[in-house]
């Protein structure tokens, strides 16, 4: 799992604009604080490497993921119920062509 | 401000407040009667001290001047040899309460106490009751750790403070109850009907602490079993409300705990009120700091660092189980240092 370690010094420019550390790498390029296992979305102290993301932006992004799929199928129901019209229509038009 | 109106929390500085300064609806009210209290009590243990210098060191015959006997107050006299008594200058007094009665007890060369030496008690006007000022004393001697606890408490009670605007609900009113219910005990002239409305909001207090510990057990117990997964793209919300409902909890158990220790505080129940303090100390440990890595990631305010909200609030480790045990002994002590008086 993709992991990330920051620097959890408030005043560390490398917190305020979220920079990312390598996992060996053990203090901040910054400050000289001791990095630690934030979450890769809001940067949160995690307190081990067992996950990536905070409970919070883990639900959010389950939740997107779960909005996006209801989406998808929402369109993936209107393209194969357009598509069933075409066919029919297309059927029909044939059958007129046909029929001449 | 209007009793009924929930309070919008006041950000003074405690410091400076007195009790008698602010609304008892404002959110900063327990915290501030909680600190007035053991203000109060900690300059009762120094007036204390004063007459137990005065009563022990200066008034004992054999090492103080004898003009002083005769003055308000009175005179505790050993039943020990001279030789012995002499013995005093060179070390300390232990005396010892138990079961109403006073002992002396002399430190030998070897660093031990003798075996108890009754001591008279000589009363000329008005008696102090020697366990009393063994209690003051106690008091004096953790003034450091009751300030501390003080100190601790008022760490987090500015984002308790925080969290209360404008909150409400049935439970909620229970804490408003007892304040309300204390607000008038105060304003009683009677006092047999003071005593009763005191305990009825005693007990107010105490059930709305209860119901609220066991709401926020039950939000923490869904965050810990993750059943908010089963309800899809509503996720971050459901844990969003929970965490929302666990501060509130949090902050009226904390205002509650505060004001119940403070009325106990203010009728001089010491005992009764570390047994508070000390009841709060293991909800802390028990469900707060016990959790406290899971409500921080839940919680968006919380940056998850040792500053963060909810490990400085399990960090809210009250020492006084010391205290308490100190005072609730039978047997009460005190160590009183040798001054040689040249008046």
């Amino acid at each position: 799992m993709g992991t990330v370690k920051g620097c959890i010094n408030e005043n560390c420019i490398a917190r305020q604009k979220k920079t990312c550390y390598k996992k060996t790498d053990e203090f901040c390029s910054k400050c000289g604080n001791k990095l630690s296992y934030v979450c890769a979305d809001c940067f949160k102290q995690l307190p081990d490497d067992s996950q990536k993301y905070c409970i919070t932006c883990a639900a959010k992004r389950k939740d997107t993921k779960d909005t996006v799929k209801n989406a998808v199928g929402k369109i993936g129901g209107g393209v194969f119920a357009v598509g069933g019209i075409v066919l029919s229509a297309g059927k029909v038009v044939a059958d007129v062509i046909r029929k001449k | 401000m209007d009793k009924f109106n929930v309070p919008d929390g006041s950000n003074a500085d405690l410091t400076v407040l007195d009790s008698e300064d602010i609304s008892p609806y404002d959110a900063a009210y327990p915290v501030v009667l909680l600190a007035d209290g053991m203000k109060k009590r900690l300059a009762q243990a120094e007036t204390a001290a004063e007459r137990v210098y005065r009563a022990v060191v200066k008034q004992a015959p054999e090492i103080a001047q004898l003009q002083q006997s005769m003055r308000k107050g009175y005179r505790l006299v050993v039943d020990a040899s001279e030789s012995t008594l002499k013995a005093i200058e060179q070390g300390k007094i232990k005396l010892t309460a138990e079961n109403g009665k006073t002992y002396a007890q002399l430190l030998d060369a070897k660093g031990r106490y003798s075996t108890k030496l009754p001591i008279k008690k000589e009363v000329f006007a008005k008696g102090i009751d020697p366990v009393q000022i063994a209690n003051a004393m106690q008091m004096k001697a953790f003034q450091d750790q009751i300030e501390t606890i003080t100190e601790q408490i008022s760490v987090i009670d500015h984002s308790v403070r925080e969290v209360i605007q404008g909150q409400q609900n049935d439970r909620i009113g229970l804490y408003y109850s007892g304040v309300a219910l204390y607000v008038e005990a105060q304003n009683v002239t009677d006092g047999d009907m003071q005593q009763a409305l005191m305990a009825q909001s005693l007990r107010a207090l105490s059930e709305a602490t209860f119901q609220l510990l066991l709401t926020m057990k039950t939000d923490i117990q869904y965050l810990t079993d993750r059943e908010y997964e089963t309800v899809r793209g509503k996720r971050a919300e459901l844990i969003g409300s929970r965490i929302s409902n666990i501060n509130q909890s949090f902050a009226f158990i904390h205002q509650a705990t505060l004001l119940h220790a403070a009325i106990y505080c203010n009728q001089g129940e010491l005992p009764a009120m570390l047994t508070v303090l000390e009841e709060y100390s293991r909800f802390i440990e028990g469900t707060v700091a016990k959790n406290a890595p899971l409500l921080a990631q839940c919680d968006v305010s919380d940056n998850g660092t040792e500053n963060g909200i909810w490990k400085s609030r399990a960090k809210l480790q009250l020492d006084v189980a010391e205290i308490a045990k100190q005072l609730r002994n039978p047997e009460k002590t005190m160590y009183l240092g040798i001054v040689e008086v040249n008046e």
